[in-house]
């Protein structure tokens, strides 16, 4: 009889220390709890102008969105969808230049932009970062940064050096390998040049 | 049942009844789109929580870009069993801030070992790295993203329970990190429940300074 009272005891002691092991190392411990949302303090406004005021920051006419993780950019007339192509945005790789420590991000800046210039056959002047990615020094002489193929047949210059350009590398369109600009299939970037005007709003997110 | 027991005993069931109760008295859109206007005129790039329409939505000028169908949404405050409680009640619509580069660990970097004199003629043998498309690992379906304050924005398939079993299991493992000198995750969250591809798609979307504007959930269900 004196073998299960005592197996007894020493499970029920074991679960007791236990217990109380538990609760010494939850009592340093927390948890998580459902917060009650409530008004906040002020009176109530009238959402009539201010929905009117919140749409009247928005664009009118022409306008570009894109999508930095699908890779599509979408045209829109007041709000109207008109063209819904493949992209390719920003890689959000990281370059780090081994001689000065300098380094890059090829992120698609997100938010609003305007298209601020249109250009044909746009040349692209390679800046550092194009050769440094390539192990290449930077080169000193002018003439080697120029590039006449690279961007296509049509640029839409969003500002900071970001284009809307065309691309060598068709196939890979729809992933993200670009180094910020956003390149568009022939057709495509042919559309978004003659319908998209100077001045349109270029969201980018 | 120990003094300290029933004291959180007494917490979680004034808490829950005071948040159950609260939903009847939402505050109307006007609070909401002012601060909305707010944000818009910036022309970034934010975010608009909306528990009334189940809706996560992806905005600038007040137009919206995207938007995802939000599965679930909570407001969680974290309550260390010693220390200081949560804040009693969270006032809403609100703007919170984004404090984290969420990108910044999925990032690839590229470094060359060495730059050798550039050679016009070497160039042009060899192919632009960026015409070869790197596989990179997707982003992350679940994960917290700090922001301003005390708070974090949790992004999941789930929302973390809020039952009692999941409320011991926290404080044995905020604990057992605790006594073996790990950090502990104090935030307060901001919980939502998204689709896995949803939550991959909003991952890049948190930068520093992004704002997430969150109107008044509907009223209890």
């Amino acid at each position: 009889m004196k073998g299960p009272v005592l197996a007894f005891v020493a499970a029920a002691g074991a679960l007791v220390a236990a217990g109380a092991a538990v609760s010494l190392i939850a009592a340093q411990g927390g948890w998580y709890e459902p917060l009650p949302a409530v008004a906040a303090a002020g009176e109530e406004a009238d959402a009539g102008p201010l929905a009117a005021r919140l749409a009247a920051l928005g664009p009118r006419g022409a306008y570009v969105v894109a999508d930095t993780h699908r890779n599509r950019l979408r045209v829109y007339r007041d709000g109207e969808l008109l063209r819904d192509a493949v992209c390719s945005t920003g890689s959000g790789a990281l370059l780090r230049d081994p001689e000065t420590g300098r380094q890059w991000i090829f992120d698609t800046p997100l938010g609003e932009h305007r298209v601020r210039r249109k250009a044909r056959d746009p040349v692209w002047f390679k800046p550092d970062w194009a050769f440094i990615e390539e192990g290449f020094q930077p080169p000193a002489s002018f003439r080697d940064r120029v590039d006449d193929v690279s961007l296509g047949d049509y640029g839409l210059y969003l500002g900071d050096g970001y284009i809307i350009h065309g691309t060598l590398f068709q196939t890979l369109l729809g992933q993200p390998i670009t180094h910020g600009c956003i390149r568009l299939g022939d057709d495509d970037l042919e559309y978004v040049y003659k319908n998209v005007p100077l001045g349109a709003r270029v969201y980018l997110y | 049942m120990s003094t300290r027991t029933c004291l959180w005993a007494l917490a979680f069931t004034f808490t829950e009844a005071l948040a159950a109760a609260q939903g009847a008295a939402g505050p109307g859109p006007a609070a909401a789109l002012a601060l909305e206007v707010e944000l818009a005129r910036t022309g970034a790039v934010y975010l608009l929580i909306d528990p009334v329409s189940d809706l996560l939505e992806i905005k600038s000028r007040g137009v919206v870009l995207d938007a995802v169908p939000l599965a679930g949404f909570a407001l969680l405050g974290y309550r260390p069993a010693r220390g200081a409680a949560p804040p009693a009640a969270v006032e809403l619509p609100a703007v919170w801030t984004v404090t984290d580069d969420a990108a910044a660990a999925y990032r690839q970097v590229i470094a060359p070992g060495e730059l050798r004199p550039f050679e016009p003629e070497a160039a042009e043998e060899e192919p632009p790295s960026t015409a070869v498309a790197e596989a990179l690992p997707p982003p992350p379906a679940s994960y917290r993203v700090g922001l301003d304050g005390v708070w974090a924005l949790n992004v999941g398939p789930r929302l973390p329970s809020g039952g009692w079993p999941s409320r011991l299991r926290h404080a044995v493992g905020d604990g057992w990190a605790r006594w073996r000198g790990r950090p502990v995750d104090e935030r307060n969250l901001l919980a939502v429940a998204l689709a896995a591809e949803d939550a991959q798609r909003l991952h890049h979307l948190f930068r520093p300074e992004t704002k997430v504007l969150v109107v008044a959930p509907p009223p209890a269900r």
